[in-house]
């Protein structure tokens, strides 16, 4: 008997299955496919971002650059300006101890350093722009 | 002594085939290793041949499972879909169709939890569909002979991982630990599963026969 129904159930009858099913499942792999390769494409664009990224830093310097530029030109100016020979003058009563220092070096000092930094604010904006549209 | 006698196979003793099935023994595993190279190196196409190679096994599976051809359809579909996507998880030293059958039987299982699911939110029990009028028609069109269909609407009518075990031991010939591993169960289970399926349906077949020789 057990042998009988073993016989049996190896000849279980296979259901045919519906004649459109092999179509379906492969235009569905196509699909797939082609969203998989669209990734990959994606991927291979983010793989270029170590580029991305060092012109980040080298935004990101620049502008740091540029505040230091403008700091020290501001603080170059303030040193070489009139207002501590006057304030000094003022002090020990000599009116003329002050003299004329030329503000020609401060003025280009920190025209650089605002360049600089804009140029270090923009340099990110426009990479992550670029990013969002890829 | 039989060697698929139920006392001795039952609890799993005495089984003729080996626990796992080795890959040199898997006769499509020359077709299986190309098409997969192939797909891995971007030829999807190639795919195709596995899914002629496998829909017919893998429907039957599913329809056994979920007992109902449009759900066994759309079984068929995402197993051989999701196995295209995980092709790069398919370790080719080991057998592909019980990977394949894995996939497709976690795939009938959720969507058997799902039905189940809505039908308790809807107040009514899930009936299997082979008992309904349509459910035999539905399975008239898909299996011809008239004795296949009532050997097949027995089995179908075994608890769930009675059936599956059945289909998957006797017709698509896994191994007990392939089958283990498919269901997610010990191969102790499956081969409990295996014999009670075989004591009900030994007792459904000899019902049926007696009332064919009353009439």
């Amino acid at each position: 008997m057990n042998t009988h129904l073993e016989s049996q159930l190896s000849r279980l009858p296979e259901p045919v299955p519906p004649a459109t099913l092999a179509r379906t499942i492969m235009a569905r792999v196509a699909r797939v496919a082609e969203e998989q390769a669209r990734t990959a494409a994606g991927h291979s664009i983010s793989r270029e971002e170590p580029v991305g990224r060092w012109n980040d830093v080298v935004g990101y310097v620049a502008a740091l650059a540029g505040v230091a530029v403008v700091l020290t030109s501001w603080a170059a100016g303030r040193l070489q300006g009139r207002w501590w020979l006057e304030f000094v003058s003022s002090q020990i009563g000599a009116s003329d101890l002050a003299p004329a220092v030329p503000n020609g070096i401060a003025v280009l000092g920190l025209t650089l350093g605002l360049l600089l930094f804009a140029a270090g604010l923009l340099a990110p904006l426009h990479d992550t722009e670029q990013r969002y549209r890829g | 002594m039989n060697p698929r006698d139920a006392s001795n196979r039952g609890r799993g003793e005495g089984d003729p085939r080996p626990e796992s099935s080795a890959p040199a023994a898997d006769p499509d595993a020359h077709l299986v290793r190309a098409v997969v190279r192939a797909v891995r190196g971007g030829d999807h196409e190639a795919f195709g041949r596995l899914v002629e190679r496998y829909q017919g096994r893998l429907f039957a599976l599913a329809l056994m499972l979920t007992r109902e051809p449009s759900a066994a359809e759309e079984v068929t579909q995402d197993a051989l879909v999701r196995a295209f996507t995980s092709l790069d998880a398919y370790d080719e030293g080991r057998p592909f169709y019980p990977w394949l059958a894995t996939i497709a039987v976690r795939l009938a299982q959720n969507w058997l939890h799902r039905r189940g699911r809505v039908a308790m939110r809807e107040g009514q029990a899930p009936a299997p569909d082979l008992e309904t009028a349509a459910g035999a028609d539905a399975l008239a069109a898909l299996i011809a002979d008239e004795d296949g269909r009532r050997l097949w609407r027995s089995v179908a009518l075994l608890p769930q991982g009675e059936r599956a075990a059945v289909i998957l031991y006797y017709r698509q010939d896994m191994s007990v630990r392939d089958i283990a591993r498919a269901l997610g169960v010990t191969s102790g289970t499956v081969k409990t599963f295996l014999f009670r399926a075989r004591q009900k349906l030994r007792r459904t077949l000899r019902a049926a026969q007696q009332k064919g020789e009353g009439r």
